[in-house]
């Protein structure tokens, strides 16, 4: 595949090209400003090819827009081009990062969520990325159930400025993950470059353990938390903690769940239900994401 | 000019028309503005003021949601340099942002400076007070005091920007510091008491890559050490613990790709090698007990991606990605405890846990027209796992390493049609079927169908999104549902240049059943029902309007979760026929917060902002944790 993909030729426009400064006759108000745009790099090196530069970079060659005296007919006009078109477009220089390399695979890809979508080149809110608008914002427009889940009373905090959804998520695709099944989630991206994203700043619970709590490593993090916020206190998928380790920890599942395919352990006699005590499992178990000197997760 | 000016102001503005913190003001007339400074152009902008809060019911649980104070505080500061001509002495953009310094909870900074064709560095630092009470309600919430500042910095530079062949250097670093509650085992049945501890952890982290382009193809590598500290100790009156757990995780990553008319390919190798050395010396004179443990741990992780994207026709994209990831969890350890009363030895040994995937995922996607768009796709996962979990006692050796394999199988469908210029319809619908779930509640049996409408026109926008998730698994006692059904439409409408409307509604149904089984005062409880039910709907509702030389703003946000309809906490629905599984069955509260703002422009250059937000919370049966926040802050906001 790598030898079919050296032989393939990259895509080259055709036309005539005439410059930026003819542009701007009659689009002074895009390039009086774009000095502030990240595309303008092309523009100051002095050195790129016409089709690598300024105005016809993206919009393909001008001559003929010039001589029709506009139109968008005449040039490649974003708002008239397709999610997949406009890909196109902006990968033949963009696609030369890594952190896109899996965009034809991105849910986003895969439901023609195309590039002028999420970024605007010219009425950027941002000056980094030229998004369309800032996060989380941009995010919601779409995730409108994102929305809600980040007003709840316990939640990573996005919206306070503090976090952004680009902090784990790549929108532009990732690689499988290392976590669960490897089919699923396909947009989340990974910490030191291999690990589940909640492990960039909560480097506490990565380990390796002497004693690993397995869903951890097996299913990740989700298991247990809701990442993006809950009612629950600490994210929990459940506002009571017993219930929720309850579910698991039954000893039933003998030849199917758990790590030694014996289910999962069941609480010990000692453990009285009806006693408040027991019901806060992580008050005693409170290394529960892993122990070095306690398989019980109690130190 | 004026009309101009409104018009900036409005749309920027319209950017944050969700914020759901009310200040800092949104720096309404930030990039429009600019002094000329030789070949520089600079903007600025700081907005300062004064925050007041004012509380009443739970202090804990208030600063554990949302923790905002009172004092003087540096709301956010933004300036930016910019060079005219792109060929600046020593950098041609300076970007630096502030937020929240001088006392929120949520403080950061980043700055960008970057000179074309030579350098770029972008530094984050973020410092997060975050606090969690400790043992408050009776509710059985689990959880353990912790009042620490996280701190987080990443720096990243990158040498040669815009040439082929490009160099990489980061630093990042991660602090946790403060006062937290641990507790001690105090006999052999398992009963514990509370101990102070003091949290005190580092990781630092140092990266160094680089990328090569040549023949349309790119090398990308990485290397990077991550070095760990945890330093916490434990302490209390005839107590005393330290557990010292120190390592490094050096980690490589080399990827090539290249992108191409009709193909592409990517792929991908990282190996992580993660080491800590860890000690736990523990002395308590009440169980007359020492512990002893020390040892090395091992986690390395080696991964490989593949992917290959075709585009034989203009219509037609097949993407097609595999994996491979292995991942060994080993080390070596000796735990001993010894019981100075019985002479008793115990001795623990390490767990090893493996875990080896291979996964592979085709996805199609074709253009049936214009408007109409198909996509189907297929994923495989074979997984092995690898354990020994018996930690043995003195003269009993471990067992012998057990080995499973589960496999899953999963399809997808969509589609998506815009009959409509301004109308979208996307459907989508992933169905899995795993062999062997890891736990009862994994995902084993599932179906996901997702449905998204999205119709703009002019500056109108609605939508409206549903999402059905169930995971229906069935094996022996642990039958295991859980039913998710998802709600959400949005509206937002400017029709004005000086009016902004949005409103947001969401709504979530959980219920899950889970088989459970417990010991009560000695007695089993098999076969037993845990049963969950919440009804989550939330809103949110923003309106901005400009008079004269007023900004107006007004928002509300609400989460209810009215739970199963019961009257009382403990009233019997489904399940054991035990208070506390009773109450944990369902947890209705509420969470609102309304909030104003006020901006007034006393100048071009300046402005004054006032707001108020309040925080209401409210647990239906128990009123232990619920608060009344009153928080607001006035502020000048300077800009030229």
């Amino acid at each position: 595949m790598l030898f079919l993909s050296l032989c393939a030729k990259p895509q080259k426009p055709d036309g005539a090209y005439v410059g930026s400064t003819v542009c701007k006759t009659c689009h002074p108000d895009v390039w009086f400003r774009f000095y502030k745009n990240a595309h303008f790099k092309s523009v100051a090196s002095e050195k790129e090819k016409p089709e690598n530069t300024g105005c016809e970079g993206c919009h393909g060659p001008g001559e003929a827009h010039v001589k029709a005296h506009g139109g968008k007919a005449t040039i490649r006009a974003f708002s008239l081009l397709s999610p997949k078109e406009t890909a196109q477009a902006c990968l033949r220089c963009h696609s030369e990062s890594l952190a896109r390399s899996n965009i034809h695979r991105s849910v986003h890809t895969l439901n023609d969520v195309g590039c002028t979508q999420c970024h605007s080149v010219h009425k950027a809110a941002t000056p980094k990325f030229l998004l369309a608008k800032s996060e989380p914002e941009l995010c919601y427009g779409c995730h409108t159930d994102v929305r809600g889940q980040f007003s709840m009373p316990f939640k990573h905090r996005v919206n306070e400025g503090f976090m952004a959804c680009s902090d784990c998520h790549n929108p532009h695709g990732t690689p499988s993950p290392t976590w669960r099944m490897a089919a699923r989630p396909a947009m989340v991206s990974q910490g030191l470059v291999n690990e589940e994203a909640c492990l960039k700043c909560h480097s506490d619970k990565r380990g390796p353990f002497a004693f690993e709590h397995p869903p951890v490593r097996v299913e990740g993090c989700e298991s247990c938390h809701s990442p993006h916020g809950s009612p629950n206190s600490r994210l929990l998928r459940r506002p009571v903690v017993f219930t929720m380790c309850l579910e698991c920890h039954n000893g039933a599942g003998a030849g199917v769940f758990g790590r030694t395919g014996n289910g999962v352990p069941m609480l010990s006699r000692a453990h009285n239900m009806t006693d408040p005590r027991y019901q806060n499992c992580t008050n005693c178990h409170l290394r529960i994401h892993g122990s070095n000197s306690d398989p019980l997760f109690m130190r | 000019m004026r009309l101009i000016l409104r018009v900036i102001v409005l749309s920027l503005c319209a950017t944050g028309l969700f914020a759901q913190v009310i200040a800092p003001t949104p720096d309404a007339v930030g990039p429009t503005r600019g002094d000329d400074w030789k070949d520089y152009n600079v903007v600025n902008s700081f907005e300062t003021g004064y925050r007041f809060l004012s509380l009443s019911g739970n202090q804990n649980k208030y600063r554990s949601d949302e923790n905002f104070g009172s004092g003087i505080r540096l709301l956010s500061s933004f300036m930016g340099v910019n060079s005219k001509n792109g060929h600046g002495i020593l950098f041609d953009e300076f970007v630096l942002s502030t937020h929240g310094l001088g006392g929120d909870p949520y403080q950061s900074a980043s700055l960008r400076i970057q000179k074309n064709r030579i350098y770029e560095y972008n530094l984050l630092w973020r410092k997060n007070d975050y606090f969690n009470p400790g043992l408050t309600t009776n509710g059985g919430q689990g959880q353990h005091l912790l009042d620490t500042a996280t701190t987080l910095q990443d720096n990243n530079l990158t040498l040669f920007p815009q040439s082929r062949i490009k160099v990489f250097l980061g630093y990042s670093r991660n602090t946790q510091d403060g006062p937290g509650i641990s507790t001690v085992p105090s006999n052999s049945a398992g009963d514990v008491f509370p101990v102070f501890t003091n949290v005190h952890q580092i990781q630092n982290d140092y990266r160094l890559g680089g990328e090569v382009r040549w023949w349309g193809m790119t090398l990308n590598w990485l290397h990077g050490w991550e070095d760990f500290k945890d330093d916490s100790a434990d302490s209390a009156n005839q107590f005393a613990r330290s557990t010292p757990n120190h390592g490094t995780s050096p980690y490589w990553q080399v990827a090539l790709f290249r992108n191409s008319h009709w193909i592409d390919f990517n792929g991908r190798f990282t190996y992580t090698g993660g080491q800590r050395a860890f000690v736990t010396s523990e002395n308590s004179a009440g169980t007359n007990q020492q512990i002893v443990t020390y040892g090395n741990a091992s986690r390395p992780v080696a991964t490989g991606n593949a992917t290959v994207s075709i585009f034989p026709t203009s219509k037609l994209t097949i993407a097609n990605h595999t994996s491979l990831y292995n991942i060994r969890t080993d080390g070596d350890s000796a735990y001993l405890q010894i019981n100075n009363s019985t002479g008793v030895i115990n001795r623990l040994y390490y767990q090893y846990l493996g875990i080896r995937t291979v996964a592979n995922d085709t996805d199609l996607d074709y253009k049936i027209q214009r408007w109409l768009d198909l996509n189907a796709g297929y994923e495989y996962s074979d997984r092995r796992i690898t354990s020994t979990s018996q930690f043995s006692q003195a003269g009993s050796p471990g067992t012998a390493p057990y080995m499973q394999t589960n496999q899953l199988h999963a399809g997808k469908v969509g589609v998506r049609a815009q009959p409509l210029s301004r109308l979208t319809i996307t459907i989508n619908a992933e169905f899995g079927r795993a062999s062997r779930p890891f736990t009862p509640k994994s995902d084993s049996n599932y179906n996901l169908l997702t449905g998204r409408i999205q119709y703009k026109w002019k500056t109108l926008q609605l939508a409206a999104w549903s999402q059905a998730n169930y995971n229906d698994n069935s094996v022996l006692l642990s039958d295991y549902n859980s039913h998710g059904r998802s709600y959400s439409g949005s509206a937002a409408w400017s029709p004005k240049k000086w009016f902004a409307f949005d409103a947001s509604y969401s709504k979530l149904h959980l219920e899950t059943l889970g088989g459970i089984a417990f010991f009560a005062q000695n007695v089993l409880f098999a076969n037993q029902e845990s049963y969950y039910l919440s009804n989550l709907h939330t809103g949110t509702l923003a309106v901005r309007f400009a008079v004269k030389r007023f900004d107006v703003y007004l928002g509300y946000s609400r989460v209810q979760d009215t739970g199963d309809g019961r009257a009382t906490a403990t009233q019997v629905v489904a399940g054991p026929d035990i208070p506390a599984f009773r109450a944990a069955q369902t947890f209705p509260l509420a969470f609102q917060s309304p909030q104003a703002r006020v901006s007034f422009r006393i100048t071009e250059r300046l402005r004054w902002n006032a707001g108020y937000q309040y925080f209401g919370y409210h647990e239906d049966f128990s009123s232990g944790q619920n608060y009344l926040a009153h928080t607001g802050y006035t502020s000048l906001l300077w800009s030229f």
